[in-house]
C-alpha cells in the first residue's frame, strides 16, 4: 500500500560541501587542460608585469563612466563634423574609377619629380618658353587634363549648390 | 502548354507563369529580389505599401494584386516602376526611425531593413517625427509591446487578425493625422479583446510589434539603458552617413547575433494541430517562437505555442531521479534508479507472470519514443498490456471510423477543412482546444462563403460565428445525425451512385434508420423538426461537407456509435474520396494520433497491424525475436481494474497524470496506492507520480530529437533546442537503458534509428524517414505502399473489397443519474491553458489572464439560486465533491454547468465528480456524462476571470485591413496609373 508522497526529499549541502564539489570539478578541468592553463597564466604574468592588467581592471570598473565621456566626446560638434567629412571622403573615393586614380597619382608623382629636377636647375622660365613648351606633347597633355578637371569641378560645384 | 499557362515577360526576360497568379507571385518564384514590404502569401494583398509597383503593359500597378496575362511585359526597374518604390518606399521611412545596431528587431530578417538595403535608398527624403509621445508605447500587455512611433502602418498585423486569425481586435486608424494600429476602439492592448495569439507580432515587418522577451535581450548593444542608448541613436542620427552604413554596421552586429541565437525548427505540443515554427534560444533562454513556413500554420499560432514554454525552465522541473524510500523521495543517481526499476519489474515478471505488468504510453512524447514502449511491453515483458492517453478522449473516433471507412485518422488535411462547402463542428470547441485549425474555418467563413453549422451544449466562439447553432440534449448527438440522414435518404438527397461504387449495407442501414424520424428526434434532442430540416438542406446545397467532432461527441457512452454516425452520414451523402470534405476527428494532443499509429495500444501493432493478424505477428516475432499473444491486451481501464483484483503487480507509466485525468479520480488514486511497484517518468512532479516508488525525470519536446503526428496524420521533425535540463533525459534513453537491464541491448545511437526500424516494419510508413522529413518536409500516412497521402481513400475505402460499410448501430440513452443531481456539469479547455494546465500554469503570463478555476453558471440558474460572480459553491456528484468560484455568464444555458478542465487541485478538477461511466466499445470514461447538485456556501465574491481577460470583450471585425481608406485620405497621391 503506498501512500502518497507529496513532498521531495532533496540533499541540502552546506556551504563547505558546496566549495568542495565546485573544487572538485575545477581541479578535473585543471588537470585536462594542463598545457592551455600554464600558457594563459605566462600571458597573465607578462600583462601583469608591464602593468596592463591595472589598467584594464580600472578601465572595466570605469567603464559605463567612460563610455558616457567617449559618447559626448564623439557627440560634439567637431567630431561629427570630422566624421563626417571622413565619411564623405571616404565615400567620394569609394566612388571613384580605381585605374583612373592610379593613372592619376602615377601621373602627379612623375610631375613631381620633373617639378623637383626643375627647381633644383635654378633655371628660369620667359613667356617665349611657355609658349614653346605648348607644343611638347607631354606638358599639352598635362595642361588638356588641367582645364578639363576645372571644368568638371566647376560643373559638379554647379550641381552641388 | 494549355489556355491556363502561358508566358510574360519580366525586365525582358521570359518566364512561365499560370492563369491566376498574381505578378509578384511569378517575381518571387523566380527569386528575383523586389521590394514587397506588406506582401503576405497567407492572406489576400493587403496593398498599403506601395513598394511592389511595377510597369505592367506601360501602366503603373501594384504587383501583389494585379493578375499576370499572357504576354505581359513587366519592368521592376523602368525610370517611372524605380521612381515609385522609391517614393513609396520614403513615405514609410517618414514613420520609422533607423537605429538598427541598437534595435532586437536586427536579427537579419527585418523586412524594412533588407527592403531599404535592396532598394539602395541612402537618404530619408521625409524626415522621420515622432507620431505619439514615447509614453504611448503599449507595454500593458504580458506578452507583447507596441511601439506607435516605430510603426510603420502597413497593415500586416491587422489583417492577420482580421482575416487569418479572425479575432477581430486591431484596425488601423486611418482617418487620424498620423495613422497607427488601435486595439478594439483604442483601449489599451491588455484590456482588449486580444486573445494573445501574436500573428501579429510575427509578421510585423519592423520592430514596433515585438515578444516582449526579446526586448534588450536579442542583440550585443540592445540592454543598454536609455541614459546611453538615446544618445548613442542621437549619435547615429548626428552622423548621418548614407543608410548603407547603418545597414552594414548594423549588418556586422546582425552576424554577431548569429552566432549566439540559435534557431531551431520544432513541432507544437500544445494540442494536436501541429503547427511548426522555430524557437530562438540564447544559452537556455527563449528569446521568441517565430512560425513561418510550417505545412499546417504557416505564420499562425495561438497563445500557448507563442508564448506558453516557460515551464521548460521551471524550478519545478525534475532533474534526478528519484526514489522512494521510508516514506519520503530522495534523490538518487540514474544507475541506481534503473537498477532497481529492471530489477523490480523483472523479479513481478517472473515471480507473477506477463500479465502481471502493464504499461501506459503518452501523447505528449514522441513516435519513436511510443514505438520502444510498445516494444519494450512485448519483447521485453511479453505482454500487450500497453495503452496510451487516446483511451480518454479519441479512442471511439477511431473506432468508429476503423467500423465504416477502415483508418482511423482524418479524411484530409487543413487545407481540405479550409476548401470545404460547409463544416458542420460537433461537440467540439476548436476556437479554444485547436485554435489554429480553427482560424481557418473562420477565415473561410468570414471570406469565402463556407458555411457553419455547430452542435453544442455550450455556447463557444465558433457556435456565435455558425451559421446554425443548435444545443441538442446532453448525450443525444446521434439521433439528429442519424435523423438528418433518413430524412435527406427520404428525400433522394443523399449520393445513391457513390452508395452503389463505395458503400456496403445500404438495406441494413435503411432499416436501423427507421425509426429515427424527424418527429423522434425532436423528441429525443429538442431540435426542431425545421432546424433538422435546415441542416439536411444545407448538406445538400453544399459543394463539400467536413465534419469535425471532438470529446463532446466521444466522452460518451455512445461516443464509438455516435462517431460511425457522423461517418455514415458522409458516406450516404458522398462526402469521401474527395477534397473539401469527410471526418475529422479532432486529437487533442500534440501525438494521440503518433502514440496510436505506433501501437501503443492493447490491440495493435504499430502501423495499424492487428495483434490477431498472423503474418503481421510473425513478422514482429520474427523482428523481436519473441512470440506475441495473439490476443489484445489490458487497456487503460482494464488495467486499473486488474490491479484491484490483485493480478496486475507493477506499471510503468509514462508522462501521463493519471491520477487527474482519468475519470472517478477519488477511484483512481486508491487503485494506484495497491500497485507493489510503480515507475512514473514525467517532467513535473505530477499528482500521479505521488504514489510512485521510482520517478524518472524526462526531457520535454525542446529537449530532444524525434518526430510527432498531428491530428491530419502528418508526420513532423522535431529537433533539439535545448540541452536536458539537469540530469533529465529524453524518454527513448530511459526505456532503452530500462530495457537493455532487461536483457534486450536494442543500441539505438540516434531516433532516427528507431523511426526507421518502425518504418521497415509498417507498411504504411514505409516511404518515410528521417530524410524525406527533413526541416519543414512533412509526410502523410495513409496507403499501405507507403507512399505519403494527404487524402485519404483516394483508391477506396481501407477493406479489402475496398468498399466502406455503413456502421449499424443505434444509439446509446446517455446514464441517468438520481433525480437530487439535478445540473449537467460539462467540462473542457479553456484558449490559454492545455490540459490539466501543469505546463502553462508555469506562465506567469498566462497565469495573469486566467489565474485560477471556476465553474461557469448560466443567468438563469444564477438568478434560481440567488448567486453572482464570485460566489462559492461545492458541486457534488455520486463520485466526489469539489468546491469553486462561479462565473455568471450565458455562454451556458439553464442547468447547465462548464468547468474548465485546467486544474491541478482537488478541490477543483472535473475528474473528482466524474463517474465509472464508458463507452460500450472503447472504455472511454464517459467525462462529459455527469450531473451534481450545487450548494451555495457565499452567494458573491470576487469575479474569478479578470478584467484583462478577453473573454466577453466586444470584437471588432471589418474587412481587413480597409486600404481604401487610406486611399481616400486627401494627403494621399497615388503611385498607381491604374
Amino acid at each position: 500500500m503506498a501512500e502518497p508522497i507529496t513532498h521531495i526529499q532533496r540533499p541540502t549541502f552546506t556551504d563547505e560541501q558546496i566549495t568542495e564539489q565546485k573544487l572538485e570539478a575545477l581541479k578535473k578541468q585543471f588537470a585536462n587542460n594542463e598545457d592551455a592553463l600554464n600558457k594563459v597564466l605566462d600571458i597573465v604574468g607578462e600583462l601583469h608585469d608591464i602593468g596592463v592588467l591595472e589598467a584594464a581592471d580600472a578601465a572595466l570598473q570605469a567603464k559605463e563612466k567612460i563610455a558616457k565621456i567617449v559618447l559626448e566626446q564623439v557627440s560634439r560638434e567637431p567630431v561629427t563634423n570630422l566624421l563626417n567629412t571622413v565619411m564623405g571622403a571616404t565615400g567620394a573615393v569609394m566612388a571613384a574609377d580605381p585605374e583612373q586614380m592610379t593613372k592619376l597619382i602615377k601621373s602627379t608623382m612623375a610631375g613631381v619629380d620633373a617639378g623637383s629636377q626643375f627647381v633644383q636647375e635654378d633655371q628660369k622660365i620667359r613667356v617665349r618658353d611657355l609658349m614653346k613648351t605648348l607644343k611638347d606633347p607631354d606638358i599639352n597633355r598635362a595642361i588638356g587634363f588641367g582645364i578639363h578637371f576645372l571644368k568638371g569641378m566647376g560643373k559638379e560645384l554647379k550641381e552641388s549648390n | 502548354m494549355n489556355d491556363s499557362t502561358f508566358h510574360i515577360k519580366i525586365n525582358d526576360v521570359e518566364y512561365e507563369a499560370h492563369a491566376g497568379e498574381k505578378i509578384i507571385e511569378v517575381i518571387n518564384q523566380n527569386n528575383i529580389p523586389h521590394p514587397q514590404i506588406c506582401y503576405l502569401p497567407s492572406v489576400d494583398p493587403i496593398q498599403t505599401c506601395d513598394t511592389c509597383i511595377v510597369e505592367a503593359d506601360g501602366e503603373l500597378v501594384r504587383s501583389c494584386s494585379t493578375l499576370v496575362k499572357a504576354g505581359m511585359d513587366i519592368k521592376l526597374d523602368s525610370v517611372q516602376a524605380k521612381a515609385s518604390q522609391t517614393e513609396a518606399m520614403d513615405r514609410l521611412l517618414a514613420n520609422h526611425s533607423l537605429y538598427c545596431t541598437v534595435c532586437d528587431n536586427n536579427n537579419g530578417n527585418c523586412k524594412l531593413h533588407n527592403t531599404a538595403e535592396l532598394m539602395n535608398i541612402e537618404h530619408q527624403k521625409y524626415p522621420y517625427t515622432p507620431k505619439v509621445d514615447s509614453s504611448e508605447v503599449d507595454m500593458s500587455h504580458p506578452f507583447y509591446r507596441y511601439d506607435p512611433n516605430q510603426c510603420i502602418a502597413c497593415g500586416q498585423c491587422v489583417e492577420v487578425c482580421q482575416s487569418l486569425q479572425v479575432n477581430e481586435t486591431l484596425s488601423i486608424d486611418w482617418e487620424a493625422d498620423r495613422p497607427r494600429v488601435i486595439w478594439d476602439d483604442g483601449v489599451p492592448i491588455n484590456e482588449s479583446s486580444c486573445v494573445s495569439c501574436g500573428q501579429c507580432v510575427t509578421v510585423c515587418p519592423c520592430n514596433a510589434l515585438m515578444e516582449k522577451s526579446m526586448l534588450g535581450n536579442a542583440g550585443f548593444m540592445t540592454g543598454l539603458k536609455p541614459d546611453m542608448l538615446e544618445p548613442m541613436i542621437d549619435l547615429v542620427k548626428e552622423v548621418e552617413p548614407g543608410y548603407s552604413g547603418i545597414f552594414a554596421v548594423s549588418e556586422v552586429e546582425a552576424a554577431m547575433r548569429e552566432t549566439r541565437t540559435k534557431k531551431t525548427k520544432t513541432v507544437c505540443t500544445f494540442c494536436g494541430v501541429g503547427c511548426t515554427f522555430e524557437v530562438w534560444t540564447k544559452g537556455r533562454e527563449i528569446l521568441k517562437i517565430q512560425p513561418s513556413d510550417g505545412p499546417v500554420n504557416a505564420v499562425s499560432t495561438c497563445v500557448k505555442g507563442k508564448f506558453g514554454w516557460d515551464f521548460v525552465n521551471s524550478e519545478e522541473r525534475l532533474t534526478k531521479p528519484l526514489i522512494r524510500k521510508n516514506g519520503q523521495f530522495v534523490e538518487s543517481s540514474w544507475e541506481e534508479a534503473l537498477t532497481l526499476v529492471a530489477q523490480r519489474l523483472g523479479e513481478i515478471k517472473s515471480q507473477y507472470g506477463k500479465d502481471s505488468v502493464g504499461l501506459i504510453s503518452s501523447s505528449k512524447i514522441t513516435n519513436e519514443e511510443n514505438y520502444l514502449i510498445q516494444k519494450l511491453a512485448r519483447q521485453v515483458f511479453e505482454t500487450n498490456n500497453v495503452d496510451n492517453c487516446s483511451r480518454y478522449c479519441q479512442s471511439p473516433a477511431t473506432d468508429g471510423l476503423m467500423r465504416t471507412v477502415g483508418m482511423g485518422g482524418d479524411a484530409g488535411t487543413i487545407k481540405d477543412i479550409a476548401q470545404a462547402g460547409l463544416v458542420i463542428i460537433v461537440g467540439a470547441n476548436p476556437a479554444e482546444g485547436h485554435p489554429v485549425l480553427a482560424t481557418r474555418v473562420k477565415r473561410a467563413h468570414k471570406l469565402h462563403g463556407q458555411k457553419l453549422i455547430v452542435s453544442d451544449v455550450r455556447k463557444n466562439e465558433m457556435a456565435e460565428r455558425s451559421d446554425l447553432f443548435i444545443r441538442p440534449k446532453q448525450g443525444t448527438d446521434q439521433v439528429w445525425l442519424m435523423a438528418v440522414t433518413r430524412y435527406m435518404i427520404q428525400q433522394g438527397w443523399h449520393d445513391q451512385g457513390f452508395i452503389d461504387e463505395n458503400v456496403k449495407f445500404f438495406s441494413e442501414y435503411k432499416d436501423i434508420l427507421e425509426k429515427y424520424t424527424l418527429e423522434y428526434a425532436e423528441n429525443i434532442t429538442g431540435i426542431s423538426k425545421e432546424t433538422l430540416i435546415a441542416i439536411a438542406e444545407m448538406i445538400r446545397d453544399a459543394d463539400g461537407t467536413c465534419i469535425l467532432w471532438g470529446m463532446g461527441v466521444t466522452q460518451n457512452n455512445g461516443g464509438s456509435d455516435t462517431s460511425a454516425a457522423i461517418s455514415n452520414l458522409l458516406l450516404a451523402t458522398g462526402n469521401y474520396r474527395r477534397p473539401g470534405a469527410g471526418a475529422y476527428p479532432l486529437r487533442g494532443h500534440n501525438n494521440v494520433q503518433g502514440a496510436c499509429d505506433m501501437g501503443t495500444l492493447p490491440g495493435w501493432l504499430p502501423g495499424y497491424q492487428h495483434v490477431e493478424d498472423d503474418e503481421a505477428r510473425a513478422k514482429f516475432e520474427a523482428a523481436y525475436g519473441v512470440p506475441i499473444d495473439n490476443k489484445p491486451g489490458l487497456d487503460n481501464i482494464n488495467m486499473l481494474q486488474s490491479i484491484s483484483e490483485g493480478k496486475m503487480k507493477a506499471m510503468y507509466l509514462v508522462g501521463e497524470d493519471m491520477a487527474l485525468v482519468d475519470a472517478d479520480s477519488n477511484h483512481v488514486d486508491k487503485v494506484l496506492s495497491e500497485l507493489d511497484f510503480f515507475v512514473v517518468q514525467d517532467i513535473f512532479f505530477s499528482r500521479t507520480a505521488q504514489y510512485a516508488d521510482v520517478i524518472l525525470p524526462a526531457a520535454p519536446s525542446l529537449e530532444k530529437d524525434g518526430t510527432f503526428t498531428n491530428t491530419e496524420r502528418r508526420v513532423q521533425r522535431l529537433y533539439q533546442a535545448l540541452p536536458n535540463l539537469g540530469d533529465s533525459k529524453p524518454d527513448w534513453w530511459i526505456v532503452q537503458e530500462i530495457a537493455k537491464r532487461l536483457g534486450a541491448d536494442w543500441g539505438y545511437q540516434h531516433p532516427s534509428e528507431i523511426f526507421a526500424e518502425m518504418a521497415s516494419l509498417s507498411p504504411i510508413f514505409a516511404k518515410a524517414n528521417y530524410e524525406t522529413l527533413e526541416g519543414w518536409n512533412s509526410f502523410l500516412w495513409g496507403s499501405h505502399d507507403g507512399e505519403s497521402t494527404p487524402l485519404l481513400y483516394e483508391d477506396g475505402f481501407n477493406f479489402p473489397d475496398k468498399k466502406a460499410r455503413f456502421a449499424l448501430s443505434d444509439w446509446v440513452e446517455p446514464y441517468s443519474f438520481a433525480e437530487e443531481f439535478d445540473l449537467h456539469i460539462n467540462n473542457g479547455r479553456m484558449l490559454e491553458h492545455f490540459h490539466e494546465g501543469n505546463l502553462t500554469n508555469k506562465s506567469k503570463g498566462i497565469q495573469a489572464k486566467v489565474p485560477e478555476i471556476f465553474v461557469e453558471v448560466s443567468p438563469e440558474l444564477a438568478e434560481e439560486r440567488g448567486l453572482e460572480d464570485g460566489a462559492l459553491v461545492r458541486l457534488i456528484s455520486p463520485f466526489g465533491a469539489v468546491k469553486l468560484n462561479a462565473l455568471v455568464t450565458d455562454r451556458v444555458q439553464k442547468n447547465e454547468l462548464f468547468l474548465p478542465m485546467n486544474s491541478v487541485n482537488k478541490e477543483s478538477a472535473i475528474n473528482f465528480l466524474t463517474g465509472p461511466i464508458y463507452d460500450s466499445r472503447t472504455n472511454t470514461p464517459a467525462y462529459k456524462q455527469t450531473k451534481v447538485r450545487m450548494e451555495v456556501l457565499s452567494n458573491k465574491g470576487k469575479t474569478p476571470l479578470p478584467k484583462t481577460n478577453p473573454r466577453d470583450k466586444k470584437r471588432h471585425p471589418q474587412n481587413g485591413v480597409e486600404v481604401e481608406r487610406k486611399w481616400h485620405r486627401s494627403d494621399y497621391i497615388h503611385l498607381t496609373t491604374k
